[in-house]
C-alpha cells in the first residue's frame, strides 16, 4: 500500500508536469488564450517554488489558499447557482415539453421545501411540501442516483472487458 | 586544297577524304536507299478506264518528301521490261508538249531545272543552309521546260540501264556527243526558235538512231502486237508498214488521249476531250507548221537504211488522226539539215548505219555557232554539280553505272576540249578537269542522255527539224560537246571557271570570250547564293526532298512544273508494277457502300508491315551499314505512329451538359472570393446579468440589513437527535478523526454545517485530529481549527493536531485503515515549540495506532464518491468506533443509504443549512448557519421566483404565437 501511495504521488506529479506542457505549449505557439496559460503557469511555478522552498504548510501558503483560492472557488460555486437559475428560466422560456416539466417542477419542490420561510411554516402546506421534497429526493433521487451509479458501473466492467479482450484499444492504434 | 572537317572528331582532313583519317568516321554521305513506308497514291491504285469515264483529277498535293519517294520508287522500280512503254509514254507526251508549244508562243521566261540544280549544287559546296533560287534567273522556253522534270529524266536514266547491262554496240566518240544528256537537252532548248522557221532538217542517221530506238523500246514491249514488226526488222526480216504505222498511231493516241484528258494542270485538259478533238489539235499542229507529207516508204528506208527493202506503201493517214510517221519524218529531217548529209561511222556500230560524214560535219561546227546552239541553258547543265545529277538519277543508277564503268572502261574524255577549239587552257584548270573527270562517270551520262535524247528526237520532230547548224559547225559541236560533256563529270562547282572569280579566270584563257555564248556568258553571272551544308552521312529518309527549296532541293516552282502526266505516268508504273503477275487484269474498284464501310485507315494497322520492314529495309549507318534485314534496335511497337482505333466522338447528352453545366458553375463558384457574411450581432446576456444581479443583491442584502428575517425551521431532521446523542457519547481520552474532504467551493455550506459540529467538539474538550485526501483539505481543516480553537482557546498540537494530506484514493484511505501510523508519517502543520517529532508522537494520537483507538470518526464532503470511499474502506477496520457523515444537500440523497440500512455503516449524518441551523440552535449558538439562513431564504426565493417567470415567459409566447396563428 505504500507503494500504492507512492505510485499515487508520482501520478500526481505527471499530471501536474503534463499541466504544465499543455499550457507551455498554448504559450509558444501563441494560440487563442494564451494569456490565461502564462497566469497558470506563473502562478503554477510559484506555488511549486514556495512549496519546494517552505514547505505546504508555509504561513504565506496559508494566506494564498485563504484569501485567493477558497473565495475563487467559492465564488464559482455561487456562479454555479447564479447559472442554473438562468438555465432553468430559458428552459422553461423555450422549450415547453415534457422534460421542461418535470425538470421545473422538481425543482421548484426542492428548493420551496428547503425555503426557510416554509420550513418555519407550521402550515400544513409547509408540511405537505417538505415531506414531497424529501420523498422526490429520497427516493427519486436516490434511485437516479443509484441507477447512474450501476449503470456507471457496468459500463466500467464493459470497457474493462473490451480492453482485456483486446477489442478496445484506447492508447493503441 | 579544300579541308573537310570530320563531323566526329572535329579535325580537318582532304576534301576527297571519304573517312576521316583520325577517327575513322564517315565523312562522305553513305546515302543508303529506305524503302518508303508511305502508302502508294490512291490515284495511282484507280484503274484507267478510259479517258471519257476520268473525272479530272484533284490537285495532287503531296509533300516535297512523298515525290522524293515516289520518284525513289520510280527510280529503283522501273525494270528493263517497262522500258518499253516508258519510253513509248514519254514519246507521246513530248509530243503532246510539242503540240502545245505550236498553239502557244515559246516562252523565255521559264525555268530551266538544270541551271537550278547548277545553282543549287554551288550552293551545297558553299553554305550549309539552302537558298530560294529565283526562277526568273534562267530563261527557258516553255516548250523543252519539260526537259527539267526530274522526273522526266529520271525515267531516261531508268532507260539507260537495260542498254548498259545489255552491252549493245558503244558508240563512238565522234558521236558520243549525241547520246550526252546535258548538250542534247541544250540542244532541244535551242529548237524552239528554229521550229518557226518549220525547216525539217534531220539527218538520215539520226533518224535512223531515233527510229531504232524505237523499234527496240517497242520490241520489249510484249503487250503490243504491233511490236513484231520492229523486231522483224531488227532481224532483216520484211516489215509490213500498214501495221507498224496502225501500231504507232493507235498507241500514240491511246496514250495521249488518255494524258492529256487526265491533267489538272492543263488548262486544256480540265474537260474531257474525245479522240477526234486530239487528233483535231494534231491536226491543226501539222498543219500550222506546213508539215510536208512524207511517204512512208521513203522514211523507213531513211530509218534503216539498208535493212528494209521492197516495203510496201503506207497508207495516208486520215487528217484527223496523229500521224507518227509524219513526225518522224520531220524529226528525220531536221537532224539532217542540221548534221547534214553525212555518215558517222561509229553509229553502225551502236544503233545502226549512221555515215561517217556527220563527223566530219560535226568538225566543221563553229564554236559560235554551237555556242548559239546550246544557249546558256545548256552551259548551265554543264556546271550543274554532279550531286544533284546523282540525285536526281538515282544512286542505283549511278551505282550501275559506275560497275559498267569499271568493267569497260572504254570512254576516255579529252578534258582538254577548250585547247582543241583553238582556247589556251591554264594548267591549274586542266589539272581540276582530269581530276574530276576522273571521278565522273561519264557513261551514265552519255546513256542517258543518249536515250533521252533519241525518245526526245522521237517525240518532237518539229523542234528537231527547226534546228539549223551551220556548215562545218558539227565537228565543232562533237569536240565541244565532248569537252563539256567532261566537264559535267569533272568540273567542281567551286572551280574558278565557275564561281565567283569566274570573270578572272576567263580573261586568262586566251580566245575563251571569243568563243563564249550568249548563253554562257550570261550563265557566268557569280552566283552568291549560299550553299546547303551536306553532313557525312545521311540516309534517303533523311535527304532534303529536292524539289523542296526550303529543305534544300529544287524549288518549289520546279514541282508545280511538273506535268500531271509525269505523274499519271508514275501512278502507270506502279500499277504495272503492282499487276506484273496478271497485267491484264484491271484493279478492282470498291463500290461506294462498300466504300463507306472500310474501317479507318491507321498507320501501320496491317500486321504484314513489320515482315516487310524486316525485308526491305537496310541498315543505313554503323558497321552493319547496307545490309538487309537487320534487327531493328527499335521495337516497332515503340515506334511513333498514330493511335489504332480512331477516337470516338463524345456523345453529350442533354442530361449529361445540364450536369456539366452545374460543375462548371460550382467550380466558378469556388474560385469566387466569398462574401463577407454579415456581422454577427453579439447579443449582451442581459437576461445572465439580471438574473445574477437579483440573486446577489438579495443574498447580500440580508447579509448586511437582515432583511427580511425568516423564521428559524420549526422541525429539526429525524436524525439529528441520533447524531447529537453520538457526538455527546464520545469519550473524552479518545481523540476524534475528522475527515476534511470537501473542496473550498462547498466551504460555505460545508464550514456552517461542519464549523458547528467542530465548535461542539472542541467546545466539549473533544482532541481532534484531522486529515484529507485532497491536498486543500489540511488547509481548510487548519483554517477551521483555527477559527474554533481562536474561539474557545484550542491550541494546535494539544486540542488539535492536523495529519495532513493523504494521497492514493480509496487505497490510502485502506491502507490508513490498516496501519493509520504508515499511511501518514508526518503531520501538517506542526507547532514549533513541540518535542515530539511527528503528529503520531503528539499527546493527542500517541495512544492512537489503529482505527479502533479513536473515540469518533467524522466524515466532512460534500462529494458521494468520497463519502462512499469512506465508509467502504474504513467501516472493516473502524470496529466499534462510530462513523458519522456531514454532507452537503446535494449529496444527502445519495448517502442516506448508508445510514437508513439495517446495518447501517454510517452512524449519523448531518447535513443541509436548515440541520445546521438547528443544531445551532441546540447548542446554544449562533453560528454561520444562522446568519446564512436569511439570505439563504431570499436567494431560495428569488431562484423559485425567476423560474416561475420564466416558466410565466413561455407560456405567454407559446399562447401569443397561438392566438396569432388562430388569428
Amino acid at each position: 500500500m505504500q507503494w500504492a501511495g507512492i505510485l499515487a504521488a508520482a501520478a500526481v506529479f505527471l499530471g501536474l508536469y503534463n499541466l504544465f506542457l499543455v499550457h507551455w505549449n498554448k504559450v509558444n505557439d501563441q494560440t487563442p488564450g494564451w494569456p490565461y496559460s502564462a497566469v497558470l503557469i506563473f502562478f503554477f511555478l510559484v506555488t511549486l517554488a514556495l512549496g519546494l522552498i517552505f514547505g505546504p504548510d508555509f504561513e504565506i501558503m496559508g494566506l494564498l489558499f485563504r484569501y485567493v483560492q477558497l473565495p475563487i472557488e467559492t465564488g464559482l460555486m455561487a456562479l454555479l447557482a447564479i447559472s442554473l437559475v438562468v438555465a432553468g428560466f430559458r428552459l422553461v422560456a423555450k422549450r415547453k415539453d415534457a422534460v421542461s416539466i418535470v425538470f421545473i417542477v422538481t425543482a421548484l419542490l426542492v428548493l420551496i421545501g428547503n425555503s426557510p420561510w416554509l420550513m418555519g411554516s407550521e402550515s400544513i402546506i409547509a408540511h405537505l411540501l417538505g415531506n414531497v421534497r424529501a420523498w422526490v429526493a429520497q427516493v427519486w433521487s436516490v434511485g437516479g442516483a443509484r441507477g447512474i451509479l450501476l449503470g456507471i458501473a457496468l459500463g466500467a466492467v464493459a470497457t474493462g472487458l473490451r480492453v482485456i479482450l483486446g477489442a478496445d484499444r484506447p492508447y493503441g492504434d | 586544297m579544300d579541308e573537310v572537317r570530320c563531323p566526329m572528331c572535329s579535325k580537318p582532313n582532304p576534301d576527297d577524304a571519304e573517312e576521316c583519317t583520325f577517327c575513322g568516321a564517315r565523312i562522305t554521305p553513305l546515302v543508303v536507299e529506305q524503302p518508303s513506308e508511305e502508302p502508294p497514291i490512291e490515284e495511282a491504285q484507280e484503274p484507267f478506264e478510259s479517258t471519257e469515264e476520268v473525272e479530272p483529277a484533284e490537285p495532287v498535293e503531296e509533300t516535297p518528301r512523298s515525290e522524293v519517294d515516289w520518284l525513289s520508287r520510280m527510280r529503283g522500280d522501273i525494270d528493263d521490261d517497262d522500258e518499253g512503254k516508258q519510253l513509248e509514254e514519254e514519246e507521246l507526251e513530248a509530243t503532246q508538249l510539242i503540240e502545245e508549244k505550236a498553239e502557244t508562243p515559246p516562252d523565255l521566261g521559264k525555268t530551266d531545272f538544270l541551271g537550278r540544280m547548277k545553282a543549287l549544287g554551288i550552293q551545297e559546296d558553299e553554305e550549309p543552309e539552302p537558298v530560294i533560287e529565283e526562277p526568273e534567273e534562267l530563261d527557258v522556253p516553255e516548250e523543252i521546260d519539260f526537259i527539267g522534270d526530274e522526273q522526266l529524266l529520271e525515267d531516261a536514266a531508268e532507260e539507260i540501264l537495260p542498254e548498259i547491262e545489255t552491252g549493245e554496240p558503244d558508240v563512238p566518240e565522234e558521236i558520243d556527243f549525241l547520246s550526252d544528256e546535258q548538250l542534247l537537252e541544250d540542244v532541244t532548248e535551242e529548237i524552239p526558235p528554229e521550229i518557226e522557221t518549220g525547216e525539217p532538217d534531220v539527218p538520215d542517221w539520226l533518224a535512223r538512231v531515233r527510229a531504232r530506238k524505237l523499234t527496240d523500246e517497242l520490241l520489249r514491249d510484249e503487250e503490243l502486237e504491233e511490236s513484231d514488226w520492229l523486231s522483224g526488222l531488227r532481224e532483216g526480216e520484211e516489215l509490213d508498214e500498214d501495221e507498224v504505222i496502225e501500231s504507232l498511231e493507235s498507241a500514240i493516241e491511246d496514250d495521249i488521249i488518255s494524258e492529256l484528258f487526265d491533267e489538272d494542270e492543263l488548262p486544256e485538259s480540265a474537260t474531257p476531250v474525245s479522240e477526234d478533238a486530239v487528233s483535231d489539235v494534231i491536226d491543226s499542229v501539222e498543219t500550222q507548221e506546213d508539215i510536208e507529207p512524207v511517204d512512208e516508204k521513203e522514211l523507213v528506208a531513211e530509218y534503216f537504211g539498208e535493212g528494209i527493202e521492197d516495203e510496201p506503201d503506207v497508207p495516208e493517214e486520215g487528217t484527223g488522226e496523229f500521224d507518227l510517221e509524219e513526225v518522224d519524218t520531220l524529226a528525220a529531217t531536221t537532224l539532217k539539215d542540221l548534221f547534214g548529209d553525212v555518215e558517222l561511222p561509229s553509229a553502225d556500230e551502236a544503233i545502226g548505219a549512221i555515215p561517217e560524214e556527220v563527223e566530219d560535219d560535226l568538225e566543221a561546227l563553229e564554236a559560235e555557232d554551237i555556242a548559239e546552239l546550246l544557249g546558256e541553258d545548256l552551259l548551265d547543265d554543264l556546271e550543274a554539280p554532279t550531286k544533284d545529277i546523282v540525285d536526281i538519277l538515282g544512286d542505283d543508277l549511278v551505282a550501275d553505272v559506275e560497275e559498267d564503268q569499271v568493267k569497260e572502261e572504254e570512254v576516255e574524255l579529252d578534258p582538254k576540249f577548250l585547247a582543241d577549239i583553238g582556247l589556251d587552257v591554264p594548267q591549274d584548270i586542266e589539272a581540276i578537269l582530269d581530276e574530276e573527270l576522273a571521278a565522273f562517270d561519264a557513261e551514265l551520262i552519255d546513256e542517258a542522255s543518249g536515250e533521252w535524247d533519241e525518245s526526245f528526237l522521237a517525240l518532237e520532230p518539229e523542234a528537231v527539224e527547226s534546228v539549223d547548224l551551220a556548215p562545218g559547225s558539227d565537228e565543232l559541236l562533237r569536240d565541244t560537246t565532248l569537252e563539256e560533256a567532261d566537264l559535267i563529270e569533272s568540273e567542281p562547282l567551286d572551280s574558278p571557271p565557275f564561281t565567283e572569280v569566274e570573270g578572272e579566270k576567263r580573261a586568262e584563257i586566251p580566245g575563251l570570250d571569243a568563243v563564249m555564248p550568249d548563253w554562257l556568258e550570261e550563265s557566268d553571272q557569280p552566283i552568291d547564293e549560299e550553299l546547303p551544308h551536306v553532313p557525312a552521312l545521311i540516309l534517303d529518309d533523311e535527304l532534303p526532298p529536292i524539289t523542296s527549296v526550303g529543305e534544300g532541293g529544287i524549288d518549289e516552282a520546279t514541282v508545280a512544273e511538273i506535268p500531271v502526266w509525269l505523274q499519271d505516268l508514275r501512278e502507270d508504273v506502279d500499277e504495272e508494277e503492282e499487276g506484273e503477275d496478271v497485267p491484264e487484269l484491271a484493279k478492282a474498284k470498291l463500290p461506294p457502300w462498300l466504300e463507306a464501310m472500310r474501317p479507318i485507315e491507321t498507320f501501320r494497322a496491317k500486321p504484314e508491315i513489320e515482315p516487310i520492314e524486316e525485308e526491305e529495309i537496310v541498315e543505313a549507318a554503323g558497321p552493319l551499314a547496307g545490309l538487309k534485314g537487320v534487327l531493328l534496335a527499335e521495337p516497332v511497337v515503340a515506334m511513333p505512329r498514330s493511335p489504332g482505333a480512331a477516337v470516338s466522338a463524345l456523345d453529350v447528352t442533354e442530361l449529361d451538359y445540364s450536369k456539366a453545366e452545374i460543375l462548371q458553375r460550382m467550380v466558378d463558384e469556388e474560385e469566387r472570393e466569398e462574401a463577407l457574411s454579415p456581422e454577427k450581432i453579439t447579443r449582451l446576456p442581459i437576461l445572465n446579468w439580471i438574473i445574477a444581479f437579483l440573486i446577489i443583491i438579495v443574498a447580500v442584502i440580508p447579509l448586511i440589513l437582515g432583511i427580511p428575517n425568516f423564521n428559524s425551521p420549526t422541525r429539526a431532521p429525524r436524525d439529528l437527535s441520533q447524531f447529537l446523542d453520538l457526538i455527546r457519547s464520545i469519550p473524552p481520552s479518545e481523540p476524534v478523526l475528522v475527515i476534511f474532504d470537501y473542496e473550498p467551493g462547498f466551504s460555505t455550506e460545508m464550514d456552517a454545517v461542519a464549523g458547528t459540529l467542530v465548535e461542539d467538539l472542541v467546545g466539549n474538550g473533544q482532541r481532534v485530529a484531522t486529515l484529507s485526501t485532497r491536498p486543500t483539505g489540511p488547509l481548510m481543516a487548519d483554517l477551521m481549527l483555527r477559527n474554533v480553537g481562536s474561539m474557545y482557546g484550542a491550541q494546535n498540537g494539544i486540542d488539535y493536531i492536523h495529519l495532513g494530506y493523504l494521497p492514493g484514493g480509496p487505497l490510502a484511505m485502506s491502507l490508513f485503515g490498516v496501519t493509520p501510523r504508515e499511511a501518514l508519517v508526518n503531520g501538517f502543520n506542526m507547532p514549533e515549540d513541540i518535542d515530539w517529532e511527528t503528529a503520531w508522537d503528539s499527546p493527542i494520537l500517541q495512544d492512537v495506532s489503529q482505527l479502533s483507538d479513536l473515540g469518533m470518526i467524522v466524515i466532512l464532503t460534500a462529494n458521494t464518491e468520497t463519502a462512499r470511499n469512506w465508509v467502504e474502506q474504513l467501516e472493516p477496520y473502524a470496529g466499534a468506533v462510530p462513523t458519522v457523515m456531514v454532507l452537503s444537500a446535494g449529496v444527502e440523497p445519495l448517502i442516506r443509504p448508508y445510514f437508513e440500512s439495517e446495518a447501517p455503516q454510517i452512524e449519523g449524518i448531518l447535513t443541509g443549512i436548515p440541520s445546521a441551523m438547528i443544531y445551532e440552535g441546540v447548542i446554544g449558538r449562533m453560528g454561520a448557519a444562522t446568519e446564512q439562513w436569511n439570505a439563504y431564504g431570499t436567494a431560495i426565493l428569488v431562484a423559485v421566483l425567476i423560474l416561475i417567470g420564466g416558466l410565466i415567459y413561455g407560456l405567454w409566447v407559446w399562447f401569443f404565437r397561438t392566438f396569432r396563428r388562430s388569428d
